[in-house]
C-alpha cells in the first residue's frame, strides 16, 4: 500500500476547514447558548435564594407579629379579667346595697304596721276602758254624789278664767 | 238678757240651780239671765255650762275623754 503524501494533507485540510467551520457556525452559539442557560441558572438560584431570604423573613415577622399578637391578647385578657372582676364587685356591692334597702324597707314597713296595730289596739282598749269606767262610775251615781259632782264642778268653773 | 245653758245628768234641785246661776252671773257680770235646762245621761255626771259663747266643762265624760287623749 501506498501511502499519498498530497491525499493526507488535503485530507487534513479537509478536516481543517471542518473543524474551522464547525467551530464558527455550531460551537459559538452552542457555547453562548449554554452560557446564557449557565446565566439564566444563576439568575434563578439567586431569585431562590432571594426568595428563600424574603420567605425566612416574612417567617420572622409572621412569628413576632404572632408573639405581639400573643403578648397583645394577654393583656387584652387580662384588662377584660379586671373589668370583669370590677363589674362583678361593682354589682355584688349594688346587689347586697339593693338587698339591704329592701330588708330596711320590709323592716320598717313592719314596723309601721306593727305601731299602727299597736296604736289600733290601744285605741280599743281604751275605749273599751272608758265605756267601763262610764258604765261603773254611772252605776254608782245616786242623786246626793251627782249633786256633789254639780258642785264641784260648779267651783272648777268659778275659779277658770 | 244672757243666755246660759246648763247640762247635766240630772235634774237641777232648786238649790243647784240657784249656785249655776250665781257662777253664771259672776262670770257676765250681771244678773240677766236666762237659764236654759237640759239633761243628758252621757255626759255621766259633773256639769257643762255654756256662758255667752264659752263652754265649761266639768263633766264627768269630759274628764274622761281627757284621760283618753
Amino acid at each position: 500500500m501506498e501511502i499519498q503524501v498530497t491525499s493526507i494533507l488535503l485530507q487534513m485540510l479537509n478536516f481543517a476547514a471542518i473543524a474551522g467551520g464547525l467551530t464558527f457556525l455550531l460551537f459559538k452559539p452552542v457555547r453562548a447558548e449554554l452560557e446564557r442557560r449557565a446565566q439564566r441558572i444563576a439568575e434563578g438560584q439567586k431569585a431562590a435564594d432571594v426568595m428563600i431570604k424574603e420567605r425566612e423573613q416574612v417567617a420572622e415577622l409572621k412569628a413576632k407579629a404572632q408573639k405581639e399578637a400573643r403578648q397583645e391578647a394577654k393583656v387584652v385578657l387580662e384588662e377584660a379579667r379586671k373589668d370583669a372582676d370590677a363589674r362583678k364587685a361593682t354589682l355584688l356591692a349594688e346587689a347586697k346595697a339593693e338587698a339591704a334597702k329592701e330588708r330596711e324597707k320590709g323592716r320598717k314597713a313592719g314596723e309601721r304596721e306593727r305601731q299602727a296595730l299597736i296604736e289600733q289596739g290601744t285605741a280599743e282598749l281604751e275605749g273599751a276602758v272608758l265605756a267601763i269606767s262610764a258604765s261603773v262610775i254611772g252605776a254608782n251615781l245616786d242623786e246626793k254624789k251627782s249633786a256633789a259632782l254639780i258642785r264641784d264642778g260648779l267651783k272648777k268653773i268659778a275659779a277658770a278664767k | 238678757m244672757h243666755r246660759v245653758v246648763v247640762t247635766t245628768a240630772m235634774r237641777l234641785t232648786a238649790d243647784l240651780r240657784e249656785e249655776v246661776l250665781s257662777v253664771a252671773a259672776a262670770k257676765l257680770g250681771s244678773s240677766e239671765i236666762e237659764l236654759i235646762e237640759k239633761v243628758d245621761a252621757a255626759v255621766i255626771g259633773g256639769i257643762r255650762l255654756s256662758i255667752g259663747g264659752r263652754e265649761f266643762d266639768a263633766t264627768i265624760a269630759a274628764q274622761l275623754e281627757q284621760l283618753k287623749n
